[in-house]
């Protein structure tokens, strides 16, 4: 419960803090298709016998970076992509799966994330991993912010925007990645998505709105996995519906 | 020193097999201000994003003589209501044209505190930006060029959607940077009477290029004729 708890929290900063920009920049969806995706990866890992916390990950970040690039190059609306590339992971892995029958994996705890599977390992991968999404996040924040706000500006005054889109998204990958061992693939993307949103309904200024959806974050993964923990529930439903209640009181007439 | 900011030679651009503009020439010098006008579709807006690099010419040759670049995109500004950010945080975007990777010194402040003086909205620093009128919205636009600390300054239909009062204080301010900070400015515009005042070079541009050079002549050459064969037929 304790390594659950500490991988928890750093989700609960994680998910937000890159949340804000793909909310902003409209691609709320991106992190959705890169979990669909990576369930690709872990049917991969588990026949192959590579750990799938590495195959998790590189099949996010690949998933990620391929999107964006149809995105920028392609006649395609950005969901469209999105749509072609989390079935692709979803078909990659229920082909693998139905080939290789009878492993004795417990699929479940990937699809719905499980408290079980943090061990000290894995809790120091996500550490490592998001600390250095911590830090390029931060680094590169307000020029993340110039993109995400009008791009053909940040363009034009030469900012190197493509590799700054890329950057996010390989960030985003890296979140989504880690978010999947305690909220499942199902319900990754609600953690970059739903804080956010509530924290839009309460502050005015970008900073202010990066604080907010971090707070709610952090607040529901506590509140979330306590409730996991002890009403013996999946922790990803657990923390997404704490994170809905506080959107709801967002939303109400509370904080107007 | 070259006083030339901006040169087009036989510039063609081609967008789904059909030419939107073709063979664009002419050269801008430093501290002009060229307005642009043109009927809807006649390529205004593409020759603005082919002169800042978001598009590449078909044909032809575009030699802009500074890095120091500015453009401000047309835009409806609903596009904003739900972004949640400040002026001050919009502003001061524009000192990343000096590194992306900075961390911001009292200099940097101060550019901001100056420009937003200049657009006239220092005391609206810390509002939100979807709570500024239309007006007061393209003002923080050119703000966030100010401190970039532009050669050149390019602005899509600036004023749409702004009433005529502000639209004339707008292209005031304008004329102010254009005079008194140097700054060489294009504008694309759909009212003629509003930037003929302030611009020094105006431009009128239907896929060719038809007229380049004096407000004065533009009247006289382009705009006069064309209303007496009408009133004529009339």
């Amino acid at each position: 419960m304790q390594y659950a708890l500490i991988n928890g929290i750093l989700i609960g900063v994680l998910c937000p803090l890159i949340g804000v920009f793909l909310v902003l920049k409209n691609l709320s969806l991106i992190a959705d298709g890169v979990a669909h995706f990576s369930f690709g990866g872990i049917a991969l890992g588990i026949v192959v016998g590579i750990s799938p916390n590495i195959t998790i990950l590189l099949f996010s970040i690949m998933g990620g970076l391929l999107v964006n690039y149809i995105i920028r190059r392609s006649k395609l609306y950005g969901d469209t992509a999105i749509a072609i590339l989390l079935s692709t992971g979803l078909a990659i892995g229920i082909t693998i799966i139905s080939i290789a029958k009878g492993t004795n994996f417990n699929i479940n705890s990937y699809l719905f994330g499980s408290l079980l599977a943090v061990d000290r390992g894995e809790l120091i991968f996500a550490l490592c991993f998001g600390l250095l999404v911590i830090i390029l996040t931060l680094v590169f924040y307000r020029s993340l912010l110039y993109i995400t706000f009008d791009e053909d500006s940040a363009k034009a005054s030469g900012l190197p925007v493509e590799i700054l889109d890329n950057l996010l998204v390989f960030v985003s990958a890296i979140t989504v990645a880690i978010t999947i061992r305690i909220a499942g693939i199902l319900l990754a993307s609600a953690l970059i998505v739903i804080p956010v949103a509530a924290g839009m309904q309460i502050s005015k200024s970008f900073k202010g709105t990066l604080k907010s959806s971090v707070s709610i974050g952090v607040t529901s993964v506590i509140v979330g996995l306590f409730l996991s923990y002890y009403l013996n529930i999946a922790p990803g439903g657990a923390i997404v519906l704490v994170n809905i209640l506080i959107f709801l009181l967002t939303l109400s007439r509370l904080f107007h | 020193m070259n006083n030339k900011i901006l040169e087009i030679k036989n510039l063609y651009f081609c967008y789904r097999d059909e030419f939107v503009l073709e063979d664009i020439s002419f050269t801008l010098n430093r501290e002009e201000f060229l307005g642009i006008i043109g009927p809807n579709g006649s390529g205004k807006s593409t020759l603005l994003k082919l002169i800042v690099g978001l598009l590449k010419p078909t044909k032809g040759e575009i030699n802009v003589y500074t890095k120091r670049i500015s453009y401000i995109p047309q835009r409806v500004t609903s596009l904003y209501h739900l972004f949640p950010a400040t002026v001050e945080e919009i502003v001061a975007l524009g000192r990343l044209s000096d590194g992306i990777v900075r961390r911001f010194k009292g200099e940097d402040y101060e550019l901001i505190n100056s420009a937003l003086e200049v657009v006239g909205l220092l005391e609206f620093r810390d509002k939100k930006l979807s709570e500024l009128s239309g007006g007061q919205q393209q003002r923080v636009h050119i703000a966030r060029a100010i401190v970039s600390k532009p050669e050149l300054l390019i602005l899509d239909e600036p004023t749409t959607g702004i009433d005529v009062i502000n639209q004339t204080k707008f292209y005031e301010l304008l004329g102010h940077l254009n005079r008194d900070m140097h700054i060489t400015i294009i504008i694309v515009s759909h009212d003629i009477s509003t930037i003929a005042s302030e611009v020094t070079t105006m431009a009128y541009l239907d896929k060719r290029l038809h007229f380049i050079g004096k407000p004065g002549d533009f009247f006289k050459k382009v705009l006069w004729p064309i209303d007496i064969e009408e009133s004529l037929r009339g």
